[in-house]
């Protein structure tokens, strides 16, 4: 009789630690699949941004993304007035060049893009596996979908947000929601990824949502078209590239 | 002459040294609150004149914000949070069109920037500076005390940076130049974006009507510039239109049923290929977005457009009303229609504006209220006593007044009109002293120290601006503090006992 409920427990055990998925393994898997470490990438992203009271600002822009050593360009296309204005991304710096000034000045991937919600680091590839790690999970539901609510804790103070809520989709490891915290816990940011496209073997959110939790009723939506896995020449991932084309 | 007035008169004269220790105490009283209230009222004109006339109008208009605001900016814990934007603009501004009462109106933008000279040694400078950005016309015509001396004032739509001469001198020491009209600087400033520079022409120099140091410290540049800086909001993008699916998540009532469907819509078309001979031209080069949806000018290819620089982005709208109390009644009126109307944003008076400038003349106000109260409280003490000791001793001549027949009211009309007396024709002489003494200031004319000081004294000199009203207040203040010390030694005349006063002689 021992022996059976010994064999009983080992069992439940068992079927315990297979019930819980590899979180690690999944966030690896998210930044994979959103990740073009192989190719390079480009698309043009149209941003729309409102604020109560305020117009409607649309920013549309050319990105062009070096996963593999962590680089990206993104050139402003419209509106007219800041046609030229362009972000370079070479590790963890990042420069904004405007035309009018002809100067770089430094930023970070902290900081917005443009006067969108949209900060620079939601521009880059992901890195979630070696940015945070999964404190808790809980298995929800989100609309039609079976999802798990991660909560992660960073693992650096050089991400944008300390605490993040990942919900994603139980049947394929595809994130559609996230919402982002600060270190006391308060809700900043929220973003809703109801559109992905297939780019290759990668999918890339064609729709985003971001939704400002602090200034109530500010929100910007990110729609990514035109995706390009072509080889670009290394010379774009430079500030010289930033400064011939506006020439 | 009252036989009462005359008794008062004869019993002063008979006990000098006591009524000259009252009275110089009154006179004393009087004159430091002549001299206070009048430098107080100097000081609260010196700022009501400075910035209505200058810079606030009688009203400004905010968005709301949970912390103090002023035309400098949110007062927040660290500085840290963003001046909000008027919401609804276009409303309010048909709204105020029609308020009565409101004489002019202007908008504008706040900022400070981190100034340099391109081609200075890199350990010069930099320089910060208070930016106004403004609409130029309109804002010259509201608030004329900025003369451009140099150059020309900013035009509506085109970049350009007013600063006044001593900036202007200020900024060519730190970085060793002989910067002048038509000469460009380079602007940094903060914003959600991170920081942006432009580099913006000298159009002009300007001298203050009301010179002032501090106030020559703003430096006026157009909006639009400032916005960038900012990275506000720059209103007119252009001819942009979008399509359905640019917009469809913004119009969203319930965010959660985005997931009612299938995220996934299939593998995308890669269309889109560099090549060396495209590889510069990649901003002229066509999207393949919304081909259909996306209406642009004509030369979108060409050269960059000229945008009008009319936005509806703006930090502050200022009012100028037809008097400060009229002021009043349109704060009022305003911030209820912002209620009804449901729009975030608030009206405030002048100080409101001038933030913490006139947040100091209140509380030097209030210490110097505070001030008046003790020493008020020690003339009384020692009044008090000074009156005590003037009744004991006349408790003999008191008694005899009662048994004589004087009654009780007699005795209290008497020692009253003494008391009245002496406040009256110290507190005048008190009056006269503090009259000179600010006489005397005027002529002297105490210089301003430093910028706050100036900004205090509406100039770099004071002034002392006189007050009927406060000069014959303080008067009357201390002929009522006189009346205040008087309370118990009248108690003690008028409990002497006719039998008891004669025998203690």
């Amino acid at each position: 009789m021992k022996r059976f409920l010994l064999i009983l427990m080992i069992l439940s055990v068992g079927t315990l630690s297979f019930a819980e998925p590899d979180f690690k393994l999944m966030l690896e898997e998210i930044d994979q699949l959103g990740s073009f470490d192989d190719t390079d990438f480009s698309c043009v992203y149209t941003f729309v941004s409102e604020k109560p009271g305020e117009e409607t600002e649309v920013t549309q822009a050319r990105m062009f993304r070096r996963d593999a050593s962590g680089q990206f360009v993104m050139l402003i296309l419209k509106p007219e007035y800041q046609k030229g204005q362009g972000y370079l991304k070479v590790d963890d710096n990042v420069w904004f060049y405007d035309p009018e000034s002809r100067k770089f000045t430094h930023s970070s991937m902290k900081e917005n893009v443009q006067n969108s919600e949209a900060k620079n680091s939601d521009m880059d590839g992901l890195s979630l596996s070696e940015d945070y790690d999964v404190n808790s999970w809980e298995q929800g539901k989100l609309g039609n979908f079976d999802v798990y609510i991660l909560n992660l804790v960073s693992k650096n103070d050089e991400v944008s947000y300390p605490k993040i809520k990942l919900w994603v989709r139980t049947d394929r490891t595809i994130v559609l929601k996230e919402e982002d915290y600060s270190l006391s816990d308060r809700l900043m940011r929220t973003s809703y990824y109801p559109k992905y496209v297939q780019v290759g073997e990668k999918f890339v959110p064609s729709q985003i949502l971001i939704v400002d939790n602090l200034q109530e009723g500010e929100k910007t939506q990110l729609t990514m078209k035109n995706p390009s896995t072509a080889s670009l020449p290394d010379s774009v991932f430079s500030k010289a590239y930033i400064e011939r084309v506006n020439n | 002459m009252p036989v009462l007035l005359r008794i008062a008169i004869r019993n002063l004269r008979q006990h000098s040294s006591k009524s000259l220790i009252i009275g110089i105490i009154m006179a004393v009283g009087v004159m430091i609150l002549v001299v206070g209230n009048t430098l107080i009222n100097t000081i609260d004109t010196g700022i009501e004149r400075s910035f209505i006339d200058n810079y606030t109008g009688n009203i400004m208009i905010t968005g709301v914000t949970d912390n103090k605001i002023s035309l400098f900016g949110v007062q927040s814990p660290g500085g840290f949070e963003e001046t909000p934007t008027i919401p609804d603009y276009p409303e309010i501004m048909e709204h105020l069109a029609s308020v009565s009462g409101v004489i002019d109106i202007t908008s504008q933008v706040t900022g400070f920037g981190i100034i340099n000279v391109e081609g200075a040694a890199e350990d010069k400078g930099p320089y910060m500076g208070l930016l106004f950005g403004i609409k130029p016309g309109e804002y010259s015509r509201i608030f004329d005390n900025a003369k451009v001396t140099e150059g020309e004032n900013l035009a509506p739509g085109s970049e350009g940076l007013l600063m006044s001469r001593s900036n202007l001198d200020t900024l060519n020491e730190i970085f060793e130049t002989d910067l002048g009209v038509g000469d460009k600087i380079l602007i940094t400033a903060p914003g959600s974006a991170g920081f942006k520079i432009r580099e913006v022409p000298i159009s002009g120099i300007y001298s203050l009507e009301f010179d002032s140091e501090a106030a020559s410290f703003i430096s006026y540049i157009d909006a639009q510039t400032l916005r960038v800086l900012k990275g506000m909001n720059l209103g007119n993008q252009g001819e942009i239109e979008l399509s359905e699916e640019e917009t469809s998540l913004l119009s969203a009532d319930s965010f959660d049923a985005f997931f009612d469907v299938d995220a996934l819509s299939g593998e995308a078309e890669l269309e889109f290929e560099m090549s060396e001979d495209n590889i510069f031209s990649i901003l002229e080069l066509d999207t393949g977005v919304n081909e259909d949806e996306i209406v642009i000018s004509d030369d979108v290819f060409a050269e960059k457009e000229e945008v009008p620089t009319e936005s509806s982005t703006w930090e502050y709208i200022l009012l100028k009303t037809v008097n400060q109390r009229s002021a009043l009644r349109i704060i009022a009126e305003l911030n209820l229609w912002f209620d009804d109307e449901g729009i975030t944003a608030k009206a405030w008076d002048w100080k409101a504006a001038a933030g913490p400038f006139s947040t100091t003349a209140d509380v030097i106000r209030i210490v110097f209220n505070i001030a008046i109260i003790l020493v008020a409280i020690v003339a009384i003490i020692i009044m008090t006593n000074t009156l005590v000791i003037n009744v004991v001793e006349r408790t003999a001549e008191i008694g005899t007044m009662r048994a004589l027949g004087a009654h009780k009211g007699f005795i209290r009309r008497m020692v009253s009109t003494e008391v009245f007396t002496i406040s009256i024709i110290f507190g005048f002489l008190g009056m006269i002293a503090g009259i000179i003494i600010l006489l005397i200031v005027g002529l002297i004319g105490f210089e301003a120290t430093n910028a706050f000081l100036e900004i205090l004294f509406a100039g770099p000199v004071l002034k002392p601006v006189f007050s009927l009203f406060s000069v014959l207040g303080s008067w009357i203040i201390v002929i009522i503090i006189g009346m205040i010390a008087n309370i118990y030694p009248l108690r003690l005349a008028l409990k002497v006992q006719p039998i008891k006063a004669m025998m203690s002689e």
